[in-house]
This record gives C-alpha cells, sequence and structure tokens, in this order.
C-alpha cells in the first residue's frame, strides 16, 4: 500500500471514528408531552419556595398533565404552562416563547406607582439634572446641600455602574444625598453590591441565603452570610435617604437590605416588591426559555421576604392629589428628613 | 544556589552525552500539539440540554522511549464554545468549556503476547484533569459548572511498525478508581465543592496516532483522539469530545 493511501485510509478512519456525541445521551424530544414534562420536573427539582408558599406540585402536574398531548399546538402549551406558573405567584419566574413572554405581575400591578421621573425633572431638580452609565444614573442637585441619584437598574456591565465614583466625587461637599431605586426591578447584585460598598462604613452582615441543593422540596444548604464589605475607594457617611417603592425588585432588594443596615442610611418609600429567588435561565427541547428562583434570601434577621417585600424605615405614599399638585411626597420626606439630620448632627 | 547550578550541569552534560552519540536511538522526545476539536456536553446541574461546539486543544508532552518501557508525561489545555442544541427563542446561551490537564504514563513491553511488526505495552496513566464550563445567558450573567478528577487509569498501548520510518499507535485509558469533586446540587460556586465518590466516574480515552520520521531530529504525528466521559452525582454530567491533532516531535 503507498503512503499517500495509507495515509488517506488513516484520515478516513479518524472521521469515520469521530464519535463526539456516540454515548451523549441524545436530547429528550421536542413533542409537547416531552416540553410540559421536562418544564415540570425542572420546577420540581430546583424551584426553591414551594414549601414557603403551600404549593402542591404534584397537585398542580395532576390538574394540568391531562390538558397536554400530542396533539396540542404550541400556542396551546403555552396557554397551558403560562397557568401552571401562574400558581408559584414569583416575579423571579417567566416563559419566554415566539408567542410572548409570561410574567407574573401582581407583585407590582395592583400597588400604587409612587414614582414619577418627569415630575421630579420638572419639580425638584430645578438647576437641571445629568445621566451617566448608559443612562442607569440620572443625577442633580435638590438643594445646596442635598444630591440626589436615581438608578434604574441593576443590569449591566461593571464599567457603567463604576460611573457612579465621578457622581459621588461631585457630591463629595455636600451634606446629604438622596439615593432613589423607586422602579429599579434588579440586574446584578455584583452591581448592587459594587454600589453599596462605596456607602459602607464597615463590613456588615445584610442578610442569608439557602439554596435549594438536592431533590426533595425541603432540601436547603445551611443560610450563607451575604455581606457588603466597604470599598477601598473614599466612601460617603454623611446621611443618606433611600427611596423605594413596590417595582424594587431582586437584585434592587439586595442593595436595600444592604443599605439598610448603614447606620446613615434611611430606607423612605413604600415596601418593595418581595422577589428573594435569584433565578437563573434554562432551556426546553422545543427552545423555549425559563426562569426560575433557586435559593431562599432572609433579612439578618432570618425573615423571608419572597412575596412580602421590604418595609421602609418611613412608609410614605404618593396620594393622587399630591401627584396632581406636582407633589413626590416621597422625596419631600426624605429632604425634610436629611435636613432634620443635618440639625441634629450640628447641636 | 549551587546545588541548582549543579542540577543544570548535569543534565547539559546528559543531554551532550546523548547528543554525541550518533548512532544510538533517540529515545527521549518532547512534541508540541495543536489541532481542532468538536465537543459535545450534556451537564444536567447546568441544562436539561446538549451543548455542542467546537476548539482548539494544545498540548506539550515528554516521552522516554525505550526497549522494555515507556513514560510519558502530558500537559494539556483545550478551549471551546459550545451552543444549545435547540435555537433558543430569547437571548442567547453559550459554554465556554475549559479542559486542563496533567497526566503521567508508564507501559511496560510484553515481548510474549508481541509480534514481529507489533509491539504490545501494559500500562497506566495517572489522570488528573480539571474542566471548566462556565455558562453565559441573558444580560452578561454566567454560573460556573465543571469538575476535578484525580484517576489512576490501565491502559493497554499497541504499535504497529509500517516501516523503518512509521509507526501507528494506539492507546486506550480506562480509570479504575477515580477522585471526583464536582459543584454541589446548587450549583453555584458558593457552596464549597466536596469528594462526592470514588470508582463511580467512567471514562473511555482512546488514541490512533501514525508517526513518521522527518528527520534525525524531527517526527510529525497525526492524531485522533476521542475521550468520553460521564459521572452522575449530584446530577448527571455526560461529555465526549473528539480531537483531531497534528504534532511536531522532537527528538533530543
Amino acid at each position: 500500500m503507498s503512503k499517500a493511501r495509507f495515509l488517506s485510509l488513516f484520515l478516513l478512519v479518524m472521521i469515520f471514528f469521530s464519535c463526539r456525541g456516540l454515548f451523549v445521551e441524545p436530547d429528550p424530544e421536542n413533542t409537547p408531552e416531552k416540553n410540559f414534562e421536562i418544564l415540570w420536573q425542572e420546577f420540581d427539582r430546583y424551584y426553591s419556595y414551594f414549601i414557603y408558599k403551600n404549593i402542591d406540585w404534584n397537585e398542580i402536574y395532576n390538574q394540568y398533565r391531562p390538558q397536554v398531548s400530542a396533539q396540542t399546538s404550541d400556542k396551546e402549551l403555552f396557554a397551558i404552562l403560562s397557568s401552571m406558573l401562574d400558581h408559584l405567584k414569583d416575579g423571579h419566574v417567566n416563559l419566554y416563547t415566539p408567542y410572548g413572554i409570561w410574567t407574573y405581575e401582581a407583585w407590582w400591578r395592583d400597588y400604587p406607582a409612587n414614582f414619577d421621573p418627569d415630575l421630579i425633572k420638572r419639580n425638584y431638580l430645578t438647576s437641571g439634572y445629568s445621566t451617566a452609565g448608559g443612562r442607569i444614573f440620572t443625577y442633580g442637585k435638590l438643594t445646596d446641600e442635598i444630591g440626589y441619584i436615581h438608578i434604574s437598574s441593576f443590569g449591566g456591565s461593571k464599567d457603567a455602574f463604576r460611573e457612579i465614583y465621578g457622581i459621588l466625587e461631585e457630591f463629595r461637599d455636600l451634606k446629604g444625598l438622596v439615593v432613589d431605586i423607586r422602579d429599579n426591578g434588579g440586574g446584578s447584585t455584583g452591581n448592587s453590591d459594587l454600589i453599596a460598598s462605596r456607602f459602607a462604613d464597615q463590613r456588615r452582615l445584610y442578610g442569608y441565603a439557602k439554596w435549594r441543593n438536592g431533590p426533595e422540596h425541603d432540601d436547603f444548604t445551611e443560610p450563607q452570610e451575604l455581606t457588603v464589605e466597604p470599598s477601598e475607594e473614599w466612601r460617603f457617611l454623611k446621611p443618606v435617604a433611600l427611596l423605594t417603592n413596590r417595582r424594587v425588585f431582586s437584585a434592587a432588594e439586595d442593595f436595600v437590605l444592604a443599605m439598610r443596615v448603614f447606620p446613615h442610611v434611611t430606607v423612605i418609600g413604600d415596601f418593595t416588591g418581595g422577589g428573594a429567588g435569584n433565578p437563573i435561565f434554562r432551556e426546553l427541547p422545543n427552545g423555549w426559555v425559563y426562569r426560575l428562583s433557586r435559593w431562599q434570601e432572609l433579612t439578618p434577621e432570618m425573615e423571608n421576604y419572597e412575596g412580602i417585600g421590604l418595609m421602609p424605615d418611613i412608609f410614605v405614599g404618593i396620594l393622587d392629589e399630591d401627584l396632581a399638585a406636582g407633589k413626590d411626597t416621597i422625596l419631600e420626606t426624605a429632604i425634610t428628613t436629611l435636613e432634620l439630620s443635618f440639625r441634629l448632627n450640628s447641636e | 544556589m549551587n546545588r541548582v547550578l549543579y542540577v543544570l550541569l548535569i543534565v547539559l552534560i546528559s543531554f551532550q552525552a546523548l547528543l554525541a552519540q550518533p548512532d544510538r536511538p533517540k529515545k527521549n522526545t518532547i512534541s508540541l500539539h495543536t489541532g481542532a476539536l468538536s465537543s459535545s456536553v450534556k451537564d444536567e446541574l447546568a441544562s436539561p440540554l446538549t451543548y455542542e461546539g467546537s476548539g482548539t486543544p494544545v498540548q506539550l508532552s515528554y516521552r522516554f522511549m525505550g526497549n522494555k518501557n515507556r513514560h510519558s508525561v502530558y500537559l494539556s489545555y483545550s478551549k471551546s464554545k459550545l451552543f444549545p442544541s435547540a435555537e433558543l427563542s430569547y437571548g442567547q446561551h453559550s459554554l465556554d468549556n475549559f479542559q486542563a490537564g496533567l497526566a503521567y504514563g508508564y507501559h511496560r513491553y510484553f515481548a510474549s503476547m508481541s509480534g514481529k511488526k507489533v509491539k504490545i505495552y501494559l500500562g497506566g496513566v495517572w489522570d488528573n484533569h480539571v474542566s471548566v464550563r462556565e455558562l453565559y445567558y441573558v444580560w452578561d450573567m454566567s454560573e460556573i459548572y465543571g469538575e476535578l478528577v484525580s484517576s489512576l487509569d490501565v491502559s493497554p498501548l499497541l504499535e504497529f511498525h509500517l516501516s523503518k520510518k512509521s509507526r501507528l499507535t494506539y492507546q486506550l485509558a480506562l480509570p479504575i478508581v477515580a477522585l471526583v469533586v464536582r459543584p454541589p446540587y446548587a450549583g453555584k460556586g458558593l457552596v464549597a465543592p466536596k469528594v462526592t465518590t470514588m470508582n463511580r466516574f467512567v471514562r473511555l480515552k482512546n488514541s490512533l496516532e501514525l508517526e513518521h520520521a522527518l528527520s534525525r531530529y524531527f517526527n510529525i504525528r497525526f492524531m485522533y483522539k476521542y475521550v468520553y466521559y460521564q459521572y452522575p452525582e449530584p446530577k448527571s454530567v455526560q461529555s465526549g469530545m473528539d480531537h483531531f491533532i497534528i504534532e511536531l516531535v522532537f527528538k533530543l
């Protein structure tokens, strides 16, 4: 056999024997029944709030499984799965499909908005305002002594969030600061911790997390400490008012948890949304994507705030008549509280 | 410091002695390889779907080829980019699969089982490998999965001497005992990984290589390597990888 022939034969054998997927189990079939089964099983194995919310997941299976057959259309399957997931009443649970995104919204929809960003720009930031971090931050001065920063999200790159360093530098000589996170639906805890660290007086415990770590609904890890470390950069340790409403959710609630343990921070406004799930995204064989909570986050007092929200230090809402009169009573309470603390500090 | 100098001197003299004997067959080789790999991973901690993709392996190896035995040391690294088998309706998920390994192999010649053109060796490999799989999903978020494995493998090796210059080698390695560290059920690195079990790690590592002498100092190798492993806890992981490799061998 010539060398060229032998080499060709060798290469052919190599290709013939290329067996990457030979022993790897094939993916489950893409059928309505299989997609239903996988979604149900995945939640059964990983979702963290069945017992806390008193949900009988097997009963829900018995209720919805008979509705799915080989003839079920994708649109019908979307409706069935959405109805099934609605029982969880969890803002961290979503189903993303070509027919729409199913999301549970009652955690904020049935509550007053308590926030109008245009009203603040129009009536309170009268000397003008700026934006930074790709419009994550809107900031300006409320008075000669008080600065204002609104943080719209904690999602995005760390670089964008580091732009708060420049804003804090601008406000360094002010007596106090309003940090407004109303309508901030969350993002990454890494980003919320990055900002909280610029307000930290020392390392502090702000909560605990228990991960679902087994097939049983009550399988959890021991509570892991969640802490906030002071930044190595200069930190703002003067009085701070942190504004919240029902649409503050998930990583934004981690921010509230971290900020409220600092003695110079006062939380003012409405309860937060109560999303303490730390979700993960996964996929179905038909390409639909879903999200589910897989831990339970607790306050430093070991209280679970999922579905309840975090209570502010000073509870204030905006009445319709205040809104009509162009008044943000939450922001005004924050200004009054800060001015009072300036006076107390100077005495 | 003096001790280091002595060792260096001895190494230098040994190399010189080796190179100064033109008729003596060269038994030590150092080789460097690269190529392409095709990978398939199903890690149920990360996803119910299989992730597939391709990447590049690199490996530095040393081999001693004596008359009666073989010694080999491999230092390898590969990176591949994998995507889910289904087209997703929202965002793009991807998996960066990093593998790094350090292995030592010893094989002894079995004359009674060998023929004139086929030499059979039997031995073992102490194989250490770490696999890090970073799963990216929407909003730039990622999770890390993977495993760390140290195993003792039983390994037959067959050499077919095709001509004076060419040789075909087939090697198989199967672990008889393994130490596996996997992330916990919770997946997230917050919970410290622990040694979960021994002897439940299944791996098939085989390679077919064709080596041809180019000159007194260089050989070239073409290699196909298939590696499959599976581990059941805390959730099943299965990984299959094809390597298509070209390797330059330096004879010392």
